[in-house]
C-alpha cells in the first residue's frame, strides 16, 4: 500500500546498495573470499583506475568503450531501420507478411550463438560478422514490433481520416505510422536489450578489442578487478543506453499511455 | 429575433425540400451466406430532404449504427442502395463528416492539426485550411488550446473537438453516432444546444444517433424510432421543437407541455416495441 509507506523509497533503495557494499567489503577484506574470485574495493579502485590511465592490451578504454558502441550502434541502428521498414510493409501487406514472416518468426527465438559459427565461416573474424550478428538479432524484434504497431492501429481513426477525404498514402503517413510509432519505440528497447547482451558474443569472435572482450579475456588471466569494473561498465553503459531511448521515447511519443 | 442566421435551406416553415438522401430496400446481414449469419437490419426505406436534422433512437443493438454506416460508406448494405443527391454512395468522401462516439481524434496532432485535418488531406489553399481551423475552434470554443494535444483536453472538448474537425470539412451531412453518449449531463446539455446553434446557422443535413429520447426530441426535425434487432423503422415522428426560435433556454424548451407529451409519445413507442 503505497499510502501507508513510512518512509521515502530512494531511503530503501541506497540501503540495499550499502548492505551490498558492505558484504563485500567486509567479505573481501576480511579474507572470507580470495581476490581472485572477487575483488577488494581498493584492488578493484585501482584496477579500475589502471584501466582509466593505461587502457588495456593495445586501446584506451575510451577506445575499448567506443568500439563496443560502434558495434552496437552500427547492429542495432541498421537492424531497427531495416527491421521496422520491413515490419511496416508486413504490416501493410499481407502478401509481405506472409513471405517475410517464417523467416522473421525463425529467426526471433533463435539464440544468437547457435549461428555465430556459421557467420564466423561466411565472413571471417573481422567486424563484418560482429555486426552482423548484432543486426540479426535486432531485425526481427523490431520487425515484429512494427508489424503489430500497424495492425493494432484503431479502425475509428482510419475510418475517421476516411471520411474527412485522406488518400490511402495520407492515411498510412498521418495515421497509421504516427499510431504505430509507440509500439515501434517498445521494439526498439527489446531490441538495444537483446543487442547488448549480443555484444559479448559478437566480441568473443577471435577479437581484441572492446568492453566485453575487455572483460572475457582479463577473466583469463585471472584479473577480478579488471573484470568487476568492466562489469560495471558494460552495466552503466547498458542503463544510458536505455535512458536515453525511454528520452527519445517521451520526446517523439509524447502521447503514449495519456 | 426569429431565425436571423437561418440559411436558405432550413424553411421556417417546417417544409421539406426533396430528397436528399435515400436509403432504398437497406438491409444488412453480418456474415451473410454463412451458419453464423446475423440480420442487423431489415430491409429499410428511409429518405430526407437537405437540412432536416434526423434522430434516429431505439434499443441496444437495433441496427441504427449499422443505418448510419452504410451512409457513411463504412459498410456495403448486403441489399438496397443508399443514395445521396441522386449518387449511389460507395465509400466513405468528404461531403459527410462522421463524428464517433468516442471521439477517434488523432493524438500525435495539435488541437489545430486535428481540426485542419480535412482540409488539410484534400489540400485546400493554406489560407482557407487557416481560416476553417479558426472559425470552428472558435465556434466551438478552443482556440485557446490550439497548440495543445487532444489528450490534454476533458472529456467534453475533445468531443468538441471532434465536432470541429468534421464540420471545418464542411460536410454537406453530418453524420453522428451518439457524439455525447460519454458525457456528463451538464456537459451533454451544452452541447446539444452548441450543435443546435451549429446546425441553424449553416443548415447542413444531420443524421443522429441516440439513446436519448430527450436529446433527439430537442435537437431533431424528425425522429425515426426502430425496432429491435433485425432493425426495421417503426415510426416517422415529426418534431417542432428544433426549429422554434433559437432564444428559447433549453431547459424552458424540455420543460413545456408540448415537449414532454412527444417524448413520452416516443418513449411510448420504444417500450411498447420492446415489451412484445
Amino acid at each position: 500500500m503505497r499510502y501507508l509507506r513510512a518512509r521515502p523509497q530512494w531511503l530503501v533503495t541506497i540501503a540495499a546498495i550499502i548492505v551490498v557494499v558492505v558484504t563485500w567489503a567486509a567479505a573481501t577484506w576480511g579474507g572470507l573470499v580470495s581476490d581472485l574470485l572477487l575483488p577488494t574495493p581498493d584492488e578493484l579502485w585501482s584496477g579500475g583506475l589502471d584501466l582509466m590511465l593505461n587502457g588495456y592490451k593495445g586501446y584506451s578504454l575510451g577506445g575499448h568503450i567506443g568500439l563496443s558502441l560502434l558495434r552496437v550502434g552500427l547492429g542495432f541502428g541498421i537492424g531497427t531501420i531495416l527491421g521496422t521498414l520491413l515490419g511496416l510493409l508486413m504490416g501493410v501487406s499481407p502478401t509481405i507478411d506472409a513471405l517475410a514472416a517464417p523467416f522473421i518468426e525463425f529467426l526471433r527465438p533463435l539464440p544468437q550463438l547457435a549461428y555465430l559459427v556459421l557467420l564466423i565461416v561466411w565472413f571471417g573474424i573481422g567486424e563484418t560478422p560482429k555486426i552482423v550478428l548484432l543486426f540479426l538479432a535486432a531485425l526481427p524484434v523490431s520487425a515484429v514490433a512494427a508489424r503489430d504497431g500497424v495492425r493494432n492501429v484503431s479502425p475509428a481513426r482510419v475510418l475517421a481520416a476516411k471520411s474527412l477525404g485522406a488518400s490511402r498514402a495520407q492515411i498510412f503517413r498521418h495515421v497509421v505510422l504516427p499510431s504505430a510509432l509507440g509500439e515501434i519505440f517498445i521494439g526498439a528497447r527489446l531490441s538495444i536489450g537483446i543487442v547488448y547482451a549480443t555484444l559479448i558474443a559478437a566480441e568473443m569472435i577471435a577479437g581484441s578489442s572492446g568492453i566485453g572482450w575487455l572483460i572475457l579475456d582479463a577473466g583469463r588471466f585471472l584479473r577480478s578487478d579488471y573484470v568487476v569494473a568492466g562489469i560495471l561498465l558494460i552495466a552503466v553503459m547498458g542503463i544510458a543506453l536505455d535512458r536515453l531511448l525511454i528520452l527519445a521515447q517521451h520526446r517523439i511519443v509524447h502521447w503514449a499511455g495519456r | 429575433m426569429p431565425d436571423s442566421g437561418a440559411p436558405l435551406s432550413v424553411t421556417p416553415s417546417g417544409v421539406t425540400s426533396a430528397p436528399f438522401v435515400e436509403f432504398a430496400g437497406v438491409a444488412v446481414t453480418y456474415g451473410a451466406g454463412t451458419p453464423q449469419a446475423v440480420a442487423a437490419l431489415s430491409p429499410t426505406d428511409l429518405a430526407f430532404g437537405r437540412g432536416e436534422f434526423i434522430c434516429i433512437v431505439g434499443p441496444s443493438g437495433c441496427g441504427k449504427t449499422t443505418l448510419m454506416q452504410t451512409l457513411a460508406g463504412f459498410l456495403p448494405p448486403t441489399t438496397g442502395m443508399v443514395s445521396v443527391g441522386g449518387q449511389a454512395v460507395r465509400g466513405p468522401g468528404p461531403e459527410r463528416g462522421v463524428v464517433f462516439q468516442q471521439a477517434a481524434l488523432f493524438p500525435w496532432k495539435t488541437v489545430a492539426a486535428n481540426a485542419g485535418f480535412g482540409p488539410a488531406m484534400r489540400g485546400l489553399p493554406r489560407a482557407v485550411q487557416r481560416e476553417r481551423v479558426e472559425y470552428w475552434l472558435h465556434s466551438v470554443g478552443l482556440w485557446e488550446f490550439r497548440d495543445r494535444y487532444p489528450y490534454e483536453l476533458s472529456g467534453g472538448m475533445q468531443q468538441r473537438l471532434a465536432i470541429a474537425r468534421a464540420l471545418a470539412n464542411e460536410p454537406e451531412i453530418l453524420l453522428m453516432d451518439e457524439p455525447f453518449g460519454a458525457l456528463d449531463a451538464l456537459t451533454r446539455e451544452k452541447m446539444q444546444e452548441a450543435l443546435h446553434e451549429v446546425w441553424r446557422s449553416r443548415g447542413m443535413t444531420v443524421l443522429f444517433i441516440t439513446h436519448s429520447v430527450d436529446e433527439a426530441v430537442y435537437l431533431g426535425t424528425e425522429i425515426v424510432v426502430m425496432s429491435q434487432r433485425p432493425g426495421r423503422i417503426l415510426a416517422r415522428i415529426p418534431a417542432p421543437f428544433a426549429r422554434q426560435s433559437a432564444d428559447s433556454e433549453i431547459r424552458h424548451v424540455k420543460a413545456s407541455a408540448d415537449f414532454v407529451a412527444l417524448r413520452e409519445q416516443v418513449l411510448g413507442l420504444i417500450w411498447g416495441e420492446n415489451a412484445v
